[in-house]
C-alpha cells in the first residue's frame, strides 16, 4: 500500500529507527511499510496515525 | 540523522563466508554427532570416555551455536527482539536438558537391552525437550510484539513446514521404492529449523 510515512518522517527530521522506537517495531519494519512491501496491522497503522496528529487515510492510500 | 537511516551492512561476501561457515560448521557437529551415536550403541568407549566426549560436545555445539549466531548478527544487522531472546534462551535450555536426557536413554537402553512398555517410556524422554523447542516457537509468535518481526518469522515457519512435509513424502516413497537409506523420524525437526532457518533469509530479502 501507498502511503506518506517517509515524508511525514523527514519533515519531522527523525530516522526510521527514531520512528520505530516510537511505534515500538524495528527499524526494518518501519522500512517495510514505507516502501509499500508490508501493510500495518489496524493497531498500528492508528498508532502511526496518533503520532502525526493526521487520519489514517491522510497517510496511507489504498487506492493507489 | 539520514532519511533512509539504511544500517551499515557488511559486504555480501562476508554475509555469504558466514552463511558458508554456519553451515559447514553444522554439518561437522550432526555428522559427529551420528558418529557418537553409533559408538555409543556398540559401546566401544567405555563410559567414563563417553561421559568426557559427551560434555566436550555439548560445549562444542554451545559455542558453535554462540558463535555463529554473534557472527551473523554483526555482518547482517539482524533485529534481535525480546521475544526472539527469549525464544533463544528456551531453546537453549531444552537442548542442553536434550543432551543429557539422549545420552541417559541411549546407556540405559544399551546397558540394560529394555523392552515394552518400559522401552517406549525411556524413548519418549530425549523426545520431551524437542517438543519443548518447538513449544518455544509457538510461545515466541504469541510474545512478539515487533508485528513485520512476526509475519516475516511465522512466513518462513510456513515455507519451512510445506518443504519439509513435501521433502519427508518423497523421502518416504524413494524408501519404500528405491531402497533409499533410511532417514529416522526424529531429524525432520533439525531439517525443519534448518529449511526454516534458509527459508527467513529469502522472506526477509523479499520486504527489504
Amino acid at each position: 500500500m501507498r502511503n506518506r510515512l517517509r515524508d511525514l518522517r523527514a519533515g519531522r527530521g527523525w530516522s526510521q529507527g527514531d520512528l520505530g522506537e516510537q511505534l515500538g517495531v524495528s527499524r526494518q519494519s518501519v522500512n517495510a511499510i514505507e516502501t509499500g512491501k508490508y501493510d500495518p496491522s489496524l493497531p498500528l497503522a492508528f498508532k502511526i496515525a496518533r503520532i502525526f496528529g493526521q487520519p489514517i487515510e491522510a497517510i496511507f492510500d489504498d487506492q493507489a | 540523522m539520514s532519511m533512509l537511516d539504511e544500517q551499515p551492512k557488511a559486504p555480501v561476501g562476508a554475509r555469504a563466508l558466514v552463511k558458508l561457515g554456519t553451515l559447514a560448521a553444522y554439518a561437522v557437529l550432526i555428522a559427529t554427532f551420528w558418529y557418537a551415536m553409533t559408538v555409543i550403541r556398540t559401546r566401544r568407549l567405555g563410559l567414563p570416555a563417553e561421559i568426557f566426549a559427551s560434555a566436550a560436545y555439548v560445549i562444542l555445539v554451545g559455542a558453535t551455536v554462540y558463535a555463529s549466531r554473534r557472527a551473523w548478527r554483526r555482518v547482517s544487522g539482524a533485529v534481535v527482539t525480546t521475544a526472539l531472546l527469549r525464544r533463544g534462551r528456551r531453546t537453549l535450555v531444552c537442548a542442553l536438558i536434550y543432551g543429557v536426557l539422549l545420552l541417559a536413554a541411549t546407556w540405559l537402553h544399551v546397558i540394560f537391552k529394555l523392552q515394552g512398555v518400559v522401552a517406549y517410556a525411556l524413548a519418549v524422554l530425549p523426545a520431551l525437550p524437542v517438543v519443548g523447542m518447538a513449544v518455544a516457537v509457538g510461545l515466541y509468535f504469541r510474545e512478539e510484539t515487533d508485528e513485520f518481526e512476526r509475519a516475516v518469522r511465522v512466513e518462513s515457519a510456513l515455507w519451512a513446514t510445506g518443504v519439509t512435509l513435501a521433502a519427508a513424502t518423497v523421502w518416504g516413497f524413494a524408501e519404500l521404492l528405491a531402497d533409499a537409506p533410511h532417514i529416522q523420524a526424529w531429524l525432520w525437526f533439525p531439517i525443519w529449523a534448518l529449511f526454516s532457518g534458509i527459508a527467513d533469509s529469502f522472506t526477509r530479502r523479499r520486504y527489504q
